[in-house]
This record gives C-alpha cells, sequence and structure tokens, in this order.
C-alpha cells in the first residue's frame, strides 16, 4: 500500500478510537441527532399538510432529502481541528510530521467521521423505512452522480475551511469567532438544513450559486432529482477550481503568522 | 476544646499530615487495532494503578519539604488530595488542621498552589488583571492586598511585564506571575508542583532565592516537587521520596547519600603516570589520564585520610579534589535500583 | 442574622459580577479590529441561527397552527433566551462538558468560595454577549407588533393595566425559566464528561446545538411520543413552544408549566451534577489542557 495511504488510514484508526476510547457516552451525541432529525421531519409533515408539492418538491423528497442530510452531516459540512490547532498553537508541531498539513487535518476529519458514519448513519440509513422514508435515489444517474457530488461537496468544504481560517489568520480575528460564522453562515446558505428551493422571494436561486450550496445542497438535489443533475455538479467543479488555488495562496502568505500565534 | 488559631482551625505544629492514604486510579486498556475499538466498546478493559498505597507522612509548620520520586511516583496525586481535589481511597488527610475535601474553601484560602504545567493566570490578560481578579475572588482586604502586591513586585520583579497580556509571558514570566498569584492573598503553605520545569538556570535561581526567603522571612510551609534533585536540595532540609505510592525515603540529603553508601569522587594529581592501586582501601580506579588519577570510594567505610596516606605510601601526591556525588546522580541510582526490583534500604 | 447572610451573599455575587463584567469588556476592547470582529460574528451567528425557520414561516405562512406573528414572537423568545444564556454564562460555563473534559474545574475548585458561586458568576460577559441579544430582541418587537392583538389580552379580565402587569410578570418569570431549562440540560449532560472526559468533552456543544435548532419547533405538531421527549430528557418545548404558549394562550398550556418544568430540570441537572462530583473526587482528571478557558 503507497504509503501515503498507509499514512491516512493510520491516521483514521488514531482519531476514531480516541473518540470511543474510554466509554460508550459519545453515543449519547448519536442520540441527540436522532432526535433533531426526527424533529425536523415532523416539521415538514406538518408544514406540508394539504400541499402535494412546494417549489417542485413532494413531501416525500422533501423528507428523503433531510434524513440524507443527516446521514452525510459530518461529509457535507466537514470540518477540520484546522482552527482549534491553530487557536492553541498545537499547529507548530503539526509541521514536523512527513505529511502534508491538508493530509494530516483531512485524515483526522475522515477518522471522525468514519466512525460517525458506521455507528450513527448506517443504522440511521436502514431505520428509514421505520421513519417511512424511502432512500432510494430519483435516478440511477442521479444516485451514481451523487457519490461524485458528495466527493466534489467534501473538496469544496475543505477548500473553504482553509479560506476562512486563513481570512482569520490575516485579520487577527479569534478562531473561535470564525468557526462560529463559518458555521452558521453554512448551515443556512449550504441547504443543509433547509432546502434552498423552499426559501421565500426567490432566495434560494440566489443562494444556489454560492460556493456553500455546493457544500450541501448540490449533492442532496442530485440525489432526490428536485433539480436538473449536471447544473448544480458543474458549479461544485467550477468552486473547486476557484477556491482551491485561493486557499493555497492563503495558507502560503499566512503561514508565518499562523505557526506563531499561540506561542 | 482544642486550642483554634484565629481562623478557627485546630492549632497544631503539624501543618499537613497524610495518615495511611491510600489511592487507586483505573485505566482503560485498549490496543492499537481497529478491532480493539469494537471489543473495547462491548467489553472495557480497565487496569488498576495504584497512586498512594498507605501513606503516611507529617510536615511540620515553617518547613521546606522536597517530595520526589520518579515519573508516575504520586507526586502530583499528592499535591491534588491536599488541596481537595481529590478524595482519598481510604486514610485521612489534614492540612492546617483541617480537612482539605470537607473545609476546601477555608482551606484553600490559606494555602497557595502553583502546578508548573497549568498556570492560574488569565491567558488573554494582562498580569495585573488576574491579581485584580484574585483580590476579589479571595476577598482580600484592600491593605493587605496593597502591602502584599508590593512585595510580589518587589521580590519578583513583576512591575516589568505586570502590564503585559499572560499568553505573552515568558515562561520564567509566567512562573514569577503565577508565585506572586498564588502568595498575594499570604497563605501559610505553599504547594508547588514543578516550579522550575523548563526554566533557565537564571530563573531557576531567581525562583529559589525568592521560596527561601519566602519560608525565612514569613515561616511559610512550603512543600516543593520536582525532578530536579540539586534544586531541591538547594531549598530544603527534608527529602521525601516515594515509590510506587509508598514512603520509600524520609530523611535529610545527607542520609539520601549515606543510603547509597556516601560514594565521594577522589582525584589525584601524582608524580608517577601509574596509578596508585588502593584497591585494598576500597577505592575503584575510574580513569586515568596523564598524571591525574579519577577514583570512586565509600566514605562511610574508608575516611579520605586512610586512602590519601596509602596513596601518599605509593607516590608522591602534587594535588587533591574530592567532591560528592551529585544529589541527581544518587537519586537516579535509587530509581535504578528500584526498577530492577530492590530497596536501596534493604526492604 | 440569616437576613445579614442573604444580604451579605447577594453583595458578594454582585461584587464578583462587577468583576467579570469588567474583565469582558477589557478583552473585548483590547484591540478595536477584535471588538468589531467579535460584534459582525456574533451578529451573524444569531442572525443565521433564527433566519432559517423565519424564512420558513414566511413561505408557509406560519407553521401548522401557529400564525406567522406567534411563530415570530415565539423565535425572538427562544433566541433571547439563548442570548441571555451567552451573556450570563459565557466563558464555557454553560458549555461545562468542556471545562470537565479539559480537566479545567481544577481552576474553580482552588478558588476559596462554593463551586455555584464560581459557576453563576464567572460566565458573567455583557460585553461579548450584547450581540447575542440583538436578534431576539428585534424579532420580540416585530412579533408583538404584528400580534393581532396585545399579548395580555388573555388578562384582561383583570383589567388593562392589572392584566399587562401580570403578563410581563410572567414574561420576566418564563425567561428566566427557561435559561434555568436551558442551563440545567447542559449541566445535566455535561455532566457525563465526569465519567468520559474525552469522548465528552463536547457533548455539550451537541446539546446546546440541538437546543438551538429545535428551540422554536410548535411541538403541537409533533406525535406524542416526540412532544413527551422534547418536554423532558431534551427540554427543547421549555425554551419556546411551552411558555411563549402559555403566554399567548395557543391551545391548553397551564401558563406556569415552565416555572415548573425549571424546578424540576434544575434539581435533576443538580442531583447529576453533584454524582459526577464526587466521581471526579475518585478520580480527578486524567487530562489537561488550557484550550479554551480564560481566554
Amino acid at each position: 500500500m503507497p504509503l501515503v495511504f498507509r499514512q491516512y488510514w493510520k491516521t483514521m484508526i488514531m482519531e476514531a478510537a480516541a473518540a470511543v476510547g474510554e466509554s460508550r457516552l459519545f453515543l449519547v451525541g448519536c442520540l441527540m441527532r436522532f432526535v433533531r432529525v426526527v424533529a425536523l421531519l415532523s416539521i415538514w409533515r406538518t408544514v406540508m399538510v394539504g400541499k402535494s408539492q412546494v417549489s417542485g418538491m413532494t413531501l416525500h423528497a422533501l423528507l428523503t432529502y433531510t434524513l440524507l442530510s443527516e446521514i452525510c452531516a459530518d461529509l457535507l459540512l466537514c470540518r477540520t481541528g484546522l482552527e482549534a490547532a491553530w487557536f492553541s498553537g498545537s499547529i507548530t508541531t503539526r509541521f514536523l510530521r512527513p505529511v502534508s498539513l491538508f493530509n494530516q487535518f483531512s485524515a483526522e476529519m475522515l477518522g471522525r467521521a468514519m466512525l460517525s458514519v458506521s455507528l450513527f448513519a448506517l443504522p440511521l440509513a436502514l431505520a428509514s423505512p421505520l421513519l417511512g422514508i424511502s432512500l432510494r435515489p430519483a435516478s440511477l444517474f442521479g444516485g451514481a452522480l451523487f457519490f461524485l457530488s458528495l466527493a466534489a461537496a467534501i473538496g469544496v468544504g475543505l477548500a473553504l475551511e482553509y479560506i476562512f481560517v486563513g481570512i482569520g489568520v490575516n485579520a487577527g480575528i479569534h478562531p473561535y469567532a470564525i468557526n462560529g460564522m463559518r458555521s452558521a453562515v453554512s448551515v443556512v446558505l449550504s441547504g443543509a438544513l433547509i432546502p434552498l428551493k423552499l426559501l421565500p422571494w426567490g432566495i434560494g436561486l440566489w443562494l444556489s450559486w454560492l460556493p456553500f450550496a455546493s457544500q450541501a445542497s448540490a449533492p442532496l438535489t442530485i440525489f432526490t432529482g428536485t433539480e436538473p443533475v449536471i447544473k448544480p455538479f458543474l458549479l461544485q467543479l467550477v468552486w473547486l477550481i476557484i477556491l482551491w488555488p485561493c486557499a493555497r495562496w492563503l495558507w502560503r502568505a499566512n503561514r508565518e503568522k499562523m505557526v506563531s500565534y499561540g506561542g | 476544646m482544642a486550642k483554634q488559631d484565629p481562623k478557627g482551625t485546630a492549632l497544631s505544629d503539624i501543618a499537613v499530615e497524610l495518615s495511611a492514604v491510600s489511592k487507586t486510579f483505573h485505566q482503560r486498556q485498549r490496543n492499537e487495532q481497529l478491532s480493539g475499538i469494537l471489543r473495547n466498546l462491548l467489553r472495557p478493559e480497565f487496569k488498576s494503578i495504584p497512586a498512594l498505597s498507605g501513606l503516611s507522612l507529617a510536615i511540620n509548620r515553617g518547613e521546606i519539604l522536597a517530595y520526589a520520586g520518579a515519573n508516575g511516583a504520586g507526586k502530583s496525586t499528592t499535591v491534588k488530595l491536599c488541596c481537595g481535589m481529590l478524595a482519598p481511597d481510604s486514610g485521612e488527610v489534614r492540612v492546617l488542621g483541617m480537612n482539605p475535601l470537607s473545609d476546601r474553601l477555608k482551606c484553600v484560602s490559606r494555602i497557595g498552589v502553583v502546578f508548573g504545567q497549568r498556570t492560574e493566570l488569565w491567558f488573554d490578560h494582562p498580569v495585573s488583571a488576574s491579581f485584580e481578579w484574585k483580590r476579589v475572588v479571595w476577598d482580600i482586604p484592600d491593605d493587605s492586598y496593597r502591602v502584599a502586591l508590593k512585595r510580589m513586585k518587589d521580590l519578583l520583579g513583576l512591575d516589568e511585564f505586570f502590564n503585559t497580556q499572560a499568553r505573552e509571558l515568558s515562561l520564567g514570566q509566567r512562573m514569577r506571575a503565577d508565585l506572586g498569584l498564588a502568595l498575594v492573598h499570604d497563605p501559610e503553605m505553599l504547594f508547588l508542583d514543578e516550579p522550575t520545569l523548563g526554566l533557565d538556570v537564571l530563573a531557576r535561581r531567581s525562583i529559589l532565592g525568592f521560596l527561601k526567603e519566602l519560608n525565612r522571612t514569613r515561616g511559610v510551609t512550603i512543600i516543593v516537587t520536582s525532578h530536579q534533585t540539586a534544586d531541591l536540595e538547594e531549598l530544603a532540609g527534608r527529602i521525601v521520596l516515594i515509590h510506587k505510592g509508598k514512603l520509600a525515603f524520609d530523611g535529610s540529603f545527607d542520609a539520601l547519600r549515606k543510603t547509597c553508601g556516601d560514594t565521594r569522587r577522589l582525584i589525584l594529581e601524582a608524580d608517577a603516570v601509574t596509578a596508585p592501586d588502593m584497591s585494598a582501601m576500597g577505592a575503584r580506579l575510574v580513569s586515568t589520564e596523564g598524571r591525574h588519577h579519577e577514583y570512586l570510594f565509600d566514605a562511610s567505610r574508608n575516611t579520605i585520610a586512610e586512602i590519601l596516606s596509602e596513596a601518599a605510601r605509593q607516590c608522591a601526591i602534587l594535588d587533591v579534589e574530592t567532591h560528592r556525588t551529585d544529589i541527581d546522580d544518587v537519586v537516579a541510582d535509587i530509581y535504578e535500583t528500584w526498577q530492577r526490583g530492590q530497596h536501596p534500604t534493604g526492604e | 442574622m440569616a437576613v445579614k447572610a442573604g444580604y451579605g451573599l447577594l453583595r458578594r455575587i454582585a461584587r464578583l459580577l462587577a468583576l467579570y463584567a469588567r474583565m469582558d469588556l477589557l478583552l473585548l476592547t483590547r484591540d478595536p479590529l477584535m471588538t468589531a470582529g467579535w460584534a459582525i460574528t456574533d451578529l451573524v451567528i444569531n442572525l443565521a441561527s433564527v433566519s432559517g425557520l423565519l424564512l420558513l414561516a414566511q413561505r408557509f405562512a406560519g407553521i401548522g397552527t401557529w400564525s406567522r406573528p406567534s411563530f415570530v414572537f415565539m423565535l425572538g423568545y427562544a433566541s433571547l433566551v439563548e442570548g441571555l444564556v451567552a451573556t450570563l454564562f459565557g466563558y464555557n460555563v454553560s458549555h461545562i462538558s468542556r471545562r470537565i473534559g479539559r480537566g479545567q474545574l481544577d481552576h474553580s475548585l482552588l478558588q476559596p468560595q462554593p463551586l455555584w458561586i464560581v459557576l453563576l458568576t464567572e460566565g458573567f460577559s455583557p460585553a461579548f454577549g450584547a450581540p447575542a441579544l440583538l436578534p431576539g430582541t428585534l424579532l420580540l418587537i416585530w412579533g408583538w407588533r404584528m400580534l393581532p392583538q396585545a399579548p395580555w389580552a388573555a388578562f384582561r379580565s383583570m383589567g388593562h393595566g392589572c392584566g399587562a402587569l401580570a403578563w410581563s410578570g410572567l414574561f420576566v418569570l418564563d425567561m428566566a425559566s427557561s435559561v434555568v431549562v436551558v442551563m440545567a440540560f447542559q449541566y445535566g449532560w455535561g455532566s457525563l464528561a465526569f465519567w468520559s472526559p474525552r469522548a465528552s468533552e463536547e457533548l455539550n456543544t451537541s446539546t446546546h446545538d440541538l437546543l438551538s435548532t429545535l428551540k422554536s419547533f410548535p411541538l403541537n405538531a409533533m406525535s406524542p411520543i416526540l412532544r413527551f421527549g422534547l418536554l423532558s430528557i431534551i427540554p427543547a418545548g421549555f425554551v419556546g413552544w411551552a411558555p411563549v404558549a402559555g403566554l399567548l394562550q395557543i391551545g391548553h398550556i397551564w401558563f406556569l408549566i415552565t416555572p415548573a418544568a425549571a424546578l424540576i430540570s434544575a434539581a435533576a441537572a443538580a442531583i447529576v451534577f453533584k454524582a459526577g462530583l464526587k466521581h471526579y473526587g475518585k478520580t480527578g482528571s486524567q487530562r489537561y489542557s488550557a484550550f479554551g478557558h480564560r481566554s
């Protein structure tokens, strides 16, 4: 196995094991997520009473969209430990490892996601019939493209992570402020919580052009077939091409500041 | 009715008393394999680690006690027990006549604690803000605070960084600020857990000097843990060594040296290149360089006069140097002996 | 004697609150750029947290049986509760699992005052918390203005002035109770970090986010099992739905249900926290990180 894969795998295992290393109490977090998604599903059932569809979305599509969003939550709005490492100053020691920083942080993120997928997302997907939801894609093509779109969503998410932290370092904004702002903005603008199509005054149409939509709305609409599948996927590719060079440039420009923060 | 001090606790010459104190921690065990994650979820494994096993110890008021032991010996656990952060599994802990757990509030208002690896300073505030915080939270009367603060500033040189943010201090400055903060409420006793960790020689000297002065002038009882045994020797008259949670040695530094046989180093400059043979006197030749010959001998078995007269019998002696064994070496030897499963005092 | 002691205690708490307010202001104002950054960030975070449901209410002209004005009023109420929690219990006091999980409780235990006083005062952050109060206040006023009649209409039998006064008193009581419910929820679940500091360090992030998402969901639209769950082990219903339904007399909600829930949840949280603290006394903290505390 190539070295980079072995490094990735080992880091992922370490990160996954750290979370479950001491107790089964981490399952409480899964319970919280389950309650959240069930409550959201019930809201959709309430607002859609007496309506066959709203903005081209049927109740069935809406429920599938919401459930899939929760199942893929760790990957759609992906978060690495970058700003925490920057804040605590531990990022300095990261430079001493023979692995690129990008690989270190993304491997850790995938490790956490791996655990979350196996202990929460998969059981939730299997239990979907019990919640009265079918997790079948709207079309075979959409189903296949969903996985590519999901990979692109992770790519866009990681690029945004580096850009936000880079801007924060450059402007001297506190890492927690950066973290909070990005989380809040992403949840609303990405369509992870509420499908963009359901927003009033046509806001959703405008938001769908932003990079945040490529993080969640794109793969979810592709899967549920609530939009022509090609446009969101192409937009994701465009954002990948734009965002990554920006992220790399910001990262290089601020590297010294980043390492010296936190002592 | 027991005699009481003005603060309402029993007055005694004993500042800290530990009676048959035991404390065991349970550590979760897991291998590094993926399968270990799943096994750990279903059937977690634990290992018991005795931190203290029936430890009994008394420390007098006004004393400076060096508290040493290898990593994991139970030093920090003892300090945490004395500060009311941990409860013993069995046995009793008394600090200034109080149970630090049930009388936590009274107790912590009369002691000062410094953990070398953590700071009590507020990171994103200037040092002055942490002192002001301490004044309010500890409810220190204004007059006493002003006097104590001035004393701390003078003795520890806090003025040069008093308005600097804590996170921008050097390690030495941070430790001085932490010490000042721990003492500004005028505590009767001070617990120091690794106070010289990572400090350069000048910063160490300044802190050790300050602590000695504090003990001499204000009679503050000090319990200090450190891996720098030489620092401990400079500071304290009495050393307690613990090993696997048990008291392994309690006495003076001289007595500690003697447990290893009071080994000394002798360097002779003779007129001959051949080193005198003094094996009959128990002196072992360690090295020879030109006319300089180095020996190790046990001063408790043969006096230096006897050894020198034997040397003088064999050759003409031009110069003599003797050294006591470095205390760090003594302690290292003791730890090594413990690792081999023996006890230097034969227990 | 007891009155004097009570007065002394209140004075001490007031003195500590003043101290922490000053420190909070000092921290915020040490750098103008950072001050502006924080203010904007907090505003964005708080606006974002309500905008989703607000837009949804606009799109569907309310949610279920809740009209748009009453829903906006509820959103404002719930946001104000969240803002109050952020203002009164900042610096990870409301995210107690972080302090426990990172071994930072030792800093509190070294202070010569009861732990409850430390936790009641140390998180007071009027400067950092102010932006969090703004969206809730604005939404509340907006919702109020849109309501077809005064919110104390149901209390008119007491006379107009008395009715308004009684309603205002109930509003303040409910608001305080909702804050207590949120804190009890955070402490009840966050105390699990005493037993599993690593795995549960960020548990209060999950619980906080959960309440934040569910705080203004109208529970009458949900199944009885889910509604029971959201009024017991995850009491999101008491952050917005139940108190506002009581205040606006929507449905048949007992108007003192939120204060009663606050009492019960506070007692439950205190039991769990005390048990956790006892466990902490046995095990101590095996980890320590200065991260996020006092900074």
